[in-house]
């Protein structure tokens, strides 16, 4: 297969079950690819698995069964150290709350993934944050630290964290959870921008009107895919 | 490098914000380390010193007239550990001294890096108008006298010259001068438990420092310390100076082992003083270990504080792509960043706390030792900052080394999951 049929990232048979006195299965043997550059939506109600899902998708969490691949490449014999360096150069993460750290500025924010990387010089990486947080609207902003920015831009600059490293997915968990509804279409006019110039995005969301602007609607319920919708 | 930075920038600003809890742990640090520097240079400050006059001095190895074990009597050469009444034993009266003195002299004097000189020491009653002190006298070749101690050094007044010079000349310690209300040229009368009283004439009088010695000796010619001894020919102790004074155990147990006299290094004529030394550095170092095990206690209590606040921002940076090496280095760093501080800032008060000490005026000449200043006698070393610094630095990677792995080990999702 050419890496460009190749999907951005696979789950093939995932499951996960957290273990205790009482067994919890958050997902359950999930299948589903997403291309690259397509904006999928996770929707389902409260428990039904969206964000377990997402965390496996990202790497952040394993899964009990089954495996996920990551632009063909599989991940399941991976160590956390090398699946520590897949999320750090293929993803990026949006959180429903900000997650920016707090003592540093925007720019600083943005400049983290880059400088952990540590591949350019302090310029490049600061130009290219600051190029991002412009291209965003937040370029008067870059020197205020999170607690003097508005929710709608905090989300802003943690979309241009996510996507500072260039990653092949950028996945979202409940993005717009935490904003009103201007500033959650400004944050999926963005998704539909990016998705547009070919960026993978998968966001997880309780709100249909907005999924409605993703490609795809990816429905779950009790752990399991109940309706995938292009 | 270009991560490391960022690490250490990172640390920095966890640091920076909790001024108040960084403040108290860099100076529980510093004060910990500048302590340790001050209390160092005193105690080593007089231990060398007192070390430095013994040595200087006095002979390095000393050769006495008596055995280390007594000889066997000839009654227990014979019937062991039996019981054996014998009546009407009259001691055998031994000529005392050193057998063959001579012949040992010029043998120990074969030996490269080694000066030796002969001495007849006993006590000896100094009267001067209506004042008796016994003291002890030592009997001396003052040409060889001078290769083995510092007493041509030590003389404030006249010299060993004119010791040489009048035979029945005396040279007297300062502290023993001022006892007795003695002046130069003056005469002293000098008798000996078992010899004739002597008129003598104070030709000399010398300074160790050491009181006990300023206090309670005195040197004549040997000839006439064995007059003085009722002790002709007589010598009861060979004084050695080496030219390395490390070898000075090692050459006691040699020559020992070569003549069956007991032979003794300074080391062991002052093990007692020595092992006070021990003790007070003992001491010491448990008091500064002690003031640095609290301070360490206090970066642990911080650096555990920020894991706990900052475990959101620790699940940002593993879900960002940092590994779980890079969280715990961050929170090692900041250990490493108070202990650093807290160690820089001990040098500093480490070095004033010393000047103070050197400059603080002192009561009180008249003990054990005279003082060459009026404030403490301190010894400035480099390797006191560098071993308390180092200390404090072990400390504080170490204390900081536990939160930081309970930081690495966190895991994200449940903290995301967990929300703000």
């Amino acid at each position: 297969m050419a890496a460009s049929e190749r999907p951005a990232v696979e789950a093939i048979g995932v499951t996960r079950i957290i273990e205790g006195a009482v067994s919890t299965t958050l997902v359950q043997d999930i299948n589903l690819d997403i291309p690259k550059g397509q904006f999928a939506v996770i929707t389902g109600p409260s428990g039904s698995g969206k964000s377990s899902l997402l965390y496996i998708l990202g790497l952040l969490d394993r899964p009990t069964k089954g495996s996920v691949r990551l632009d063909g490449r599989e991940t399941a014999g991976l160590d956390a150290e090398a699946l520590a360096d897949l999320r750090l150069t293929q993803l990026g993460f949006v959180f429903q709350f900000h997650f920016l750290l707090p003592e540093f500025s925007a720019l600083e924010n943005v400049a983290l993934p880059l400088r952990r990387l540590g591949r350019d010089s302090d310029t490049t990486i600061l130009a290219r944050a600051q190029s991002l947080l412009e291209e965003f609207g937040l370029g008067g902003m870059s020197h205020k630290r999170p607690d003097q920015l508005s929710g709608g831009e905090r989300q802003r600059v943690a979309l241009a964290r996510a996507l500072v490293n260039k990653p092949l997915v950028v996945l979202a968990d409940e993005p717009t959870g935490n904003l009103d509804s201007r500033n959650s279409e400004l944050v999926f006019d963005l998704f539909s921008r990016l998705a547009k110039a070919g960026q993978t995005i998968v966001a997880v969301t309780h709100d249909m009107e907005l999924a409605k602007r993703a490609d795809r609607r990816i429905r779950m319920v009790d752990g399991r895919v109940v309706a995938d919708e292009h | 490098m270009r991560t490391l930075g960022l690490f250490a920038g990172i640390a920095l600003t966890h640091l920076r914000h909790r001024r108040r809890q960084t403040l108290v742990s860099v100076l529980g640090v510093a004060i910990g380390v500048g302590f340790s520097i001050a209390m160092a240079a005193l105690m080593q400050g007089f231990q060398q010193f007192f070390i430095d006059r013994i040595i200087n001095a006095a002979p390095h190895v000393v050769m006495y007239d008596d055995y280390r074990d007594p000889p066997a009597q000839p009654v227990s050469r014979v019937y062991g550990d039996a019981t054996v009444e014998i009546s009407g034993l009259k001691p055998l009266r031994e000529r005392r001294g050193i057998k063959d003195a001579r012949a040992a002299i010029a043998a120990l004097e074969t030996r490269p890096g080694i000066a030796v000189a002969p001495v007849l020491s006993g006590p000896l009653i100094l009267s001067y108008g209506a004042k008796d002190l016994s003291i002890s006298v030592i009997g001396i070749d003052p040409e060889r006298e001078v290769r083995v101690t510092t007493l041509a050094n030590d003389m404030v007044e006249g010299s060993l010259a004119l010791l040489r010079t009048n035979p029945n000349g005396i040279v007297v310690g300062s502290g023993l001068m001022k006892k007795l209300g003695l002046r130069m040229g003056q005469q002293v009368t000098a008798a000996s438990p078992t010899g004739s009283p002597i008129s003598m004439k104070v030709v000399g009088r010398f300074e160790t420092g050491l009181a006990a010695v300023d206090q309670g000796t005195a040197y004549v010619l040997l000839k006439k310390a064995q007059i003085l001894q009722d002790q002709p020919d007589a010598i009861n102790q060979i004084r050695v100076r080496l030219a390395d004074v490390a070898l000075a155990s090692d050459t006691a147990k040699s020559i020992e082992r070569q003549f069956g006299y007991r032979t003794e290094s300074w080391e062991e004529t002052n093990s007692n003083v020595l092992s006070i030394f021990v003790v007070q550095n003992s001491i010491m170092f448990s008091t500064v270990g002690a003031i640095l095990l609290v301070a360490a206690f206090g970066i642990y209590n911080i650096i555990s504080t920020v894991v706990y606040e900052k475990a959101r921002d620790i699940a940002i940076l593993k879900s960002m792509g940092f590994r779980e090496g890079d969280v715990r280095l961050i929170f090692v760093l900041e250990g490493a960043l108070v202990g650093l501080i807290g160690a820089l800032a001990g040098w500093a008060l480490g070095y004033l706390l010393t000047k103070l000490l050197g400059i603080i005026p002192l009561p009180g000449q008249g003990g054990m030792i005279r003082r060459p200043t009026s404030g403490f006698i301190l010894y400035e070393s480099f390797t006191h900052y560098l071993v308390s610094g180092g200390f404090a630095m072990v400390a504080a990677v170490a204390a900081g080394f536990i939160p930081a792995r309970k930081a690495a080990r966190l895991d994200p999702v449940e903290i995301i999951r967990g929300g703000v």
